[in-house]
């Protein structure tokens, strides 16, 4: 079953997918080679100094791009469900309802993460070379609360598309940009997010998840316009 | 004492759309094991609410639904496992091909028959890695016809099949449907806006008006029991009022004929003519299909 679920996924997303992982993969490469660039131009040290007092990180670029992934893979993904509600074909199926959706999400999950970590394994790498093992960790932490708003912005597109009611998809819609901008402030600062707020993040994380079992839980109960 | 337990079990079923409109009240009926029942019923009579109801996307006002014995609102998946269902349009993935889709469904069922499902492609001369999305509404019926055969589940539930078919896929369709139901002895709960197609094919019928059953009935009963008498009115005759009539059904008048419907009859219709004045004479007794008898219940507007 698992193995079906997992086929169904793929064929709906698998080139959404593979646009994301070029972009993503390229978008690594354009901030390796900025990197490369200013080391060329003004030195190893310059950089050092940027990074530990001017919080610079050069990786500005890859700001917004894990929150663009979030939501073309969550429209790939869920619109086919819900387009002729081909959603009840699926809640059809003999497996647990719960189950079921959480096997949809963890594919969606799944494909993000990969996404995002051949891309922070391209920019590490290559930063490793460069700078001292705790300022990489400093640039790896500046990165992963973005990846993880990008998984935020999936779950939320999700819950928005496959709730049936136009009034609940807007307020779904306004949580959804507050919880955006709450893992996107402090954009560029290295290191801005502490234990503490990353398991806020975390937090955030399966709220989203549990609006995504909502929508369907409201999908059964025939809530639509 | 009795072991009889229905395949569908609905009752008291009330409906509306949202707050408004009641699309029906205390709605109740059986479905027994092997019988292959129709749904009929005008537009907006609430046949695809029903199904919705019945496979578990929509919660009613009131009533509860069964199926094998269990409430439709937590049907367990192996019940669901059981249950063979077609959405109107004949809706699936249409991002598979029709390998793709064979491959994924056979996974959920343990009785899955691969050959019923590829006997139907191969007559339809399409490659197995056609996608869905780009067949013609006919052939994209026939694959999910096949996939409810290859399910091989005990129940059949199919909303309006007919949707968008020529009548060479109709015909195709009900065909199989019915040599498949019969021989492997299935029930099937049906809705159908097309309904000479179902005369052939079904055993039972629930004939739906706004809000209310009008009968259910299996369709012999129904064939043998309603009837239609047509009368020639005389010239500048006057057209008596006869919708006060009990016995009377849905009378019209096309022309110099009259026609109307009764569940009584040929002498208590004549009766109650000639109490209006009606010369009875020409009153003869027209055969009826089943979409006739239907008309003749719900009325042609």
């Amino acid at each position: 079953m698992l193995k079906s679920i997992i086929l169904k996924e793929w064929l709906k997303t698998r080139r959404v997918f593979l646009v994301l992982l070029a972009v993503m993969t390229g978008a690594a490469i354009y901030t390796v080679m900025k990197i490369n660039a200013a080391v060329e131009s003004h030195g190893i040290v310059q950089l050092w100094l940027g990074m530990l007092y001017k919080d610079i990180s050069f990786t500005e670029f890859l700001n917004w791009l894990p929150v663009a992934c979030g939501i073309a893979i969550g429209v790939a993904q869920y619109v086919p469900e819900m387009s002729h509600y081909r959603l009840k074909l699926t809640l059809h199926l003999p497996i647990g309802q719960n189950r079921l959706v959480g096997m949809m999400l963890a594919m969606g999950v799944a494909e993000l993460a990969l996404i995002f970590m051949i891309q922070l394994a391209i920019v590490a790498v290559y930063y490793g070379q460069l700078i001292h093992p705790f300022m990489l960790e400093g640039v790896v932490m500046t990165l992963v609360p973005r990846y993880m708003a990008g998984v935020a912005a999936y779950l939320l597109s999700a819950a928005i598309i496959l709730e049936g009611r136009w009034s609940r998809r807007l307020l779904l819609a306004i949580i959804s940009v507050v919880v955006i901008m709450i893992f996107s402030q402090n954009l560029g600062v290295i290191c801005a997010y502490g234990l503490g707020m990353t398991i806020c993040l975390v937090l955030f994380l399966l709220m989203a998840a549990c609006l995504v079992f909502g929508s369907v839980i409201r999908f059964k109960e025939g809530l639509r316009d | 004492m009795s072991t009889y337990q229905p395949v569908i079990s609905v009752k008291g079923l009330t409906q509306r759309y949202g707050s408004g409109r009641i699309i029906y009240r205390d709605l109740s009926f059986d479905v027994p094991k092997g019988r292959i029942l129709g749904l009929l019923g005008k537009n907006g009579t609430g046949k695809t609410t029903t199904i919705n109801i019945l496979m578990g996307y929509l919660r009613p006002q009131s009533g509860s639904c069964e199926i094998f014995g269990e409430s439709v609102t937590a049907m367990k998946p192996e019940t669901r496992s059981r249950i063979a269902l077609l959405i109107e349009g004949h809706i699936q993935y249409s991002f598979m091909t029709i390998e793709q889709i064979e491959r994924f469904y056979s996974r959920f069922y343990p009785k899955w028959n691969k050959a019923a499902y590829y006997e139907l492609m191969n007559k339809m001369h399409v490659s197995a890695g056609q996608h869905i999305s780009t067949m013609s509404c006919g052939q994209r019926s026939q694959v999910a016809l096949g996939l409810i055969l290859a399910q091989n589940a005990d129940l059949l539930v199919l909303d309006d099949f007919s949707l968008g078919l020529d009548p060479g896929y109709r015909r195709l369709f009900v065909e199989y449907l019915q040599e498949y139901a019969v021989a492997e002895d299935k029930t099937v709960f049906m809705t159908s806006h097309i309904i000479q197609d179902l005369e052939r094919l079904i055993d039972d019928c629930i004939i739906l008006d706004y809000g209310k059953i009008l009968t259910h009935c299996s369709v012999d009963s129904l064939l043998r029991d309603f009837k239609c008498f047509t009368l020639s009115l005389p010239e500048g005759a006057v057209t008596p009022d006869l919708t006060k009539c009990e016995s009377i059904v849905n009378p019209s008048v096309v022309g110099r004929t009259l026609e109307l419907f009764t569940f009584g009859s040929r002498d208590s219709v004549a009766a109650a003519l000639a109490e209006r004045g009606l010369a009875t004479e020409s009153l003869t007794r027209r055969q009826m299909s089943l979409e006739d008898a239907f008309i003749g219940l719900t009325g042609k507007y």
